[in-house]
């Protein structure tokens, strides 16, 4: 009863406890317990709880880590760079592409790729880059080259990964802005006398700059914490922060560790302070007025360099996938291209393999279960940072949402330390939890944008026609925001299911999930196994995909596109 | 002269352009000269294909077929970027990422021209706006109005052969509205600039033009000086579009000696100064409701009839009155002038034989 009473008073806060639970009680304990350990002492192999600050001294003294750092600057500035080169006309191209079939059909082959596991999808770069890979034969075959380029195990490799994995985050942001440019804009340079070099030049880049530093922003972020792809298409050549993490987590060397998760988190931190800095100095460029689109391009040569671009934008993100799909019938025992014969052997080995069976049931469980708790818990802490009267709610946003700016690494073994702690390492249960804490955010992200579109007004209509707070929820609200229920539970079971940075931390080898079953079988064996594993979940994802958008309309999923972006 | 340049003294001439989206004719078979100097309006409700005219003259459209000539060169295959013309946009399209000084500046820059020159040619151009000062605001820090004039200024300071206007006063509110047609009428005379100038609203057009033209459906219904337009609409549409009119389907009875016609609607019997009719037609009249004389009493051509409306409206008030044959007609009258009525009030209504206009559809 006196639950109700507060609740009647207060419901905001019953509304919030559940999210805030997960993501302190997970999330900021952890992290707090990785601050606590970076300044222990780990001596002659042994880690013993006092406080000493040798890890910070060891990494701030020698170069070693220095060069660490330096080289994971490098090539997420690389990366960063190239997706840009790459990203800007692709996303330009698209604003000009005029049929909506051919625009829907670029958009899923550029974002598709999201949606597949990282581990898939470095394994189809190793399909495409390794000396015996498609490239390299391809090349010897038409007599360019005698000996193999060296495409993997270097920075090469790892950037052509990276690129493909960041390149959506980096379009995205920058097509959105170009489809909010003004038209008018255009033509009132047209017409004071610029020609089209001249107005792109002038007025539409500067004005696309906010999506540039937006897409640089997450893409850099990401890239300097990536994990799985400079692990695997590094070959252990490419040392960066990430993968010594993972490394001294195996040597029992958690301070120094600790402190590595921590650079990496400050890395993050000022790279997005320094584009936020960048990108405030751009608020004042936002067009007056509703912006009027492009109704035609005038065509010439220019436009057909760009569709030329944006043909092989799409090539490149799809080949990975293509060539994984058809090596997965290649009848060889290593992975040849041209295919030399068609079987089914790998499909039939991958069926019959325990630890991809157990990995596969495991991976079902945390994905369904966490989906479901990263929803009952987003739902109603949306509904209170939208609806509710709360004190301070930018900053509570902003804790909810810290785990997305967090490099997955130092989540993990945040974390890591923090179930070693409580004796909960290894639990499925505990892998389930940390999952829905990694969900979390972006199911509060798009519950409370698609939140803000419902109308007030008829909530409180049906609250008027007598509705108690519950049914008016369940009968006004929910059909509202299914859309982004939807979107959210397919997004959280991905997350989940394809999650290995920071899951690779908290599992044992015995008993693990399917992607970090890939990871460590790929580390070791080269054969088509995974190309036919990754063909069947690539399937399963398009059916995860195809099931969960049927229930979702078109215009509404556009809808939350649109207001999705921050 | 070559035959493909337009007469000398001529700004601007469409010679039967017509601009065809799909099957609809947006602009249809167009024709219209503008001299130097002249403040030309396109006035029309909305699709009526006025903005699509100005752009054709701007070179954002191209016609389907006929010929456009600016300052007596043929210039359909001219791009905007060419054209010595220059556009004020509906909805500015004031670069955001630019200030004052440097949105003004920027058809300059892309010319190359020399910087000396620039910053003359930009100081008068914000002298001749009223926004001296203003150099280095950033365009969201101006209020409406101020941002109108900036992108006047902007347009005006490439000294074009045409100024080119889309509604550009539509977004302000009515007193700022009033305000900017006395000013752009002022900048037209002070530039001496050609302007063309587009818009829906009737007001503004009669307001500040020299001569309009009427369009409806892509076409033109009627150009000529707003008073002309007035006094003597063409059409049952541009009656109705300018001005509050009473619009009568009548009989032509028969002509007169001296030289009038007379017409009946319905049990109304009246004499219009209409020369180009013949007995028997049924035509329209126009008769405008301040041209209807409406008194408690008189003699002669009188008509008599009910008040069964009563509108006041400020400065003139409004009448809604029966008369014979179940017909309405709209009075307007001064407010202060010696008679009221109210409703159920029985009048006498007549008007001059000038008032009645013989439209020709």
């Amino acid at each position: 009863m006196r639950a109700v009473q507060a609740f009647a008073r207060r419901p905001s806060v019953l509304l919030l406890l559940p999210a805030f639970a997960i993501t302190a009680g997970i999330f900021a304990a952890a992290m707090l317990l990785l601050f606590s350990y970076s300044a222990y002492t780990f001596r002659g192999g042994q880690l013993t709880e006092e406080v000493s600050f040798l890890a910070w001294r060891k990494f701030f003294t020698d170069p070693f880590y220095w060069g660490v750092v330096g080289n994971t600057l490098q090539l997420a500035l690389g990366v960063t760079a190239f997706s840009l080169l790459v990203g800007y006309p692709a996303a330009y191209a698209l604003t000009k592409v005029r049929s909506q079939k051919l625009l829907i059909a670029a958009y899923i082959i550029i974002f598709s790729p999201l949606l597949v596991s990282v581990v898939v999808r470095a394994y189809g770069w190793i399909l495409l880059l390794a000396d015996s890979g498609v490239i390299n034969t391809a090349l010897r075959a038409t007599g360019v080259i005698r000996e193999p380029i060296p495409l993997i195990f270097n920075n090469t490799g790892v950037v052509i990964a990276l690129v493909h994995i960041l390149l959506p985050f980096m379009i995205f942001p920058i097509l959105s802005g170009l489809l909010q440019f003004d038209n008018a804009q255009r033509e009132a340079a047209n017409d004071l006398g610029a020609d089209r070099i001249q107005t792109f030049a002038r007025v539409v880049l500067p004005l696309s700059l906010p999506g540039v530093i937006a897409g640089a922003q997450i893409v850099f972020t990401l890239a300097i914490s990536a994990f799985v792809t400079p692990a695997l298409l590094g070959g252990g050549k490419v040392q960066v922060l990430s993968r010594d993490i993972w490394f001294n987590v195996v040597d029992v060397n958690w301070p120094i560790a600790a402190v590595e998760a921590i650079v990496l988190l400050a890395l993050a931190l000022s790279a997005l302070a320094v584009f936020d800095v960048v990108g405030r100095s751009l608020r004042s460029m936002r067009t007056l007025g509703t912006p009027r689109p492009r109704e035609r391009s005038p065509g010439g040569p220019i436009d057909i360099l760009l569709r030329l671009a944006l043909i092989a934008v799409l090539a490149f993100m799809l080949s990975p996938l293509a060539f994984i799909v058809v090596n997965s019938f290649n009848s060889a025992a290593f992975n040849t291209f041209p295919p030399s014969g068609f079987s089914l052997r790998w499909y039939q080995f991958v069926l019959s393999y325990a630890p991809f069976r157990e990995g596969m049931v495991n991976s079902l469980i945390i994905a369904g279960a966490s989906t479901l708790i990263a929803l009952a818990a987003g739902t109603p802490a949306a509904l209170a940072l939208v609806r509710g009267r709360i004190v301070g709610r930018a900053s509570l946003r902003a804790f909810f949402l810290s785990p997305l700016i967090m490099p997955k690494v130092a989540i993990g073994i945040a974390v890591f330390i923090l179930l070693i702690k409580l004796r909960l390492f290894g639990s499925l249960g505990s892998l389930i939890m940390v999952h829905s804490m990694l969900s979390l955010p972006f199911c509060i992200v798009l519950l409370t944008a698609s939140l803000v579109g419902v109308n007030r007004t008829q909530e409180e209509a049906a609250m008027d026609l007598g509705a108690g707070p519950l049914r008016t929820f369940w009968h006004v609200t929910m059909p509202q925001i299914r859309a982004a229920l939807i979107v959210a539970a397919v997004f959280a079971f991905i997350t989940s299911f394809d999650e290995t940075e920071a899951s690779i931390f908290l599992v044992r080898p015995s008993n693990t999930t399917l992607p970090i079953q890939m990871f460590l079988y790929l580390e070791q064996y080269q054969n088509p196994t995974l190309a036919a594993l990754s063909t069947l979940l690539i399937a399963l994802t398009v059916v995860v995909v195809v099931v969960g958008l049927r229930f979702v309309r078109g215009a509404e999923l556009a809808r939350l596109v649109a207001r999705g972006r921050v | 002269m070559t035959s493909d340049t337009g007469r000398a003294d001529h700004v601007v001439e469409l010679r039967d352009v017509t601009r065809a989206f799909g099957d609809v004719l947006a602009v249809d078979h167009v024709s219209l000269v503008i001299q130097q100097g002249e403040f030309f309006a396109l006035l029309g409700p909305s699709g009526s294909g006025k903005t699509t005219t100005l752009r054709i003259l701007a070179g954002f459209e191209r016609p389907t077929s006929g010929d456009v000539f600016l300052r007596n060169k043929r210039v359909n295959d001219v791009p905007p970027y060419r054209r010595e013309t220059n556009l004020v946009f509906q909805q500015l399209a004031l670069f955001p990422h630019m200030d004052v000084h440097d949105n003004i500046s920027f058809g300059l820059r892309v010319k190359r021209m020399p910087a000396a020159e620039t910053r003359d040619r930009v100081h008068r151009a914000l002298e001749l706006v009223d926004l001296i000062g203003y150099d280095r605001r950033r365009v969201h820090q101006l209020s409406g109005g101020q941002q109108q004039r900036v992108a006047i200024a902007r347009a005006l300071v490439n000294d074009p052969a045409v100024l080119l206007l889309d509604e550009p006063l539509g977004s302000l509110d009515l007193k700022l509205r009033l305000q900017m047609q006395r000013e752009l009428k002022a900048m037209q005379r002070r530039s001496g600039t050609t302007f063309v100038y587009v818009t829906h609203d009737q007001g503004e057009a009669l307001a500040m033009a020299d001569r309009v033209a009427i369009m409806s459906d892509g076409r033109i219904a009627q150009m000529g000086a707003p008073e002309h337009i007035y006094s003597r609409p063409a059409t049952r549409f541009v009656a109705h579009f300018i001005g509050d009119t009473n619009i009568l389907p009548v009989t032509v009875i028969g002509m007169e000696t001296d030289g009038l016609a007379v017409l009946e609607a319905g049990g109304l019997r009246f004499r219009s100064a209409a020369s180009e009719v013949r007995a028997g037609e049924k035509r329209h009249v126009s008769l405008r409701p301040e041209k209807i004389r409406i008194a408690a009493a008189g003699a002669g051509d009188a008509h008599p009839g009910t008040v069964t409306d009563v509108t006041f409206l400020g400065a003139v008030t409004r009448y809604e009155v029966a008369v014979a044959g179940d017909i309405h007609l709209a009075v307007q009258a001064q407010t202060e002038s010696e008679e009221h009525f109210r409703r159920g009030d029985r009048v006498l209504l007549s008007w001059a034989p000038s008032a009645p206009v013989v439209l020709s559809d």
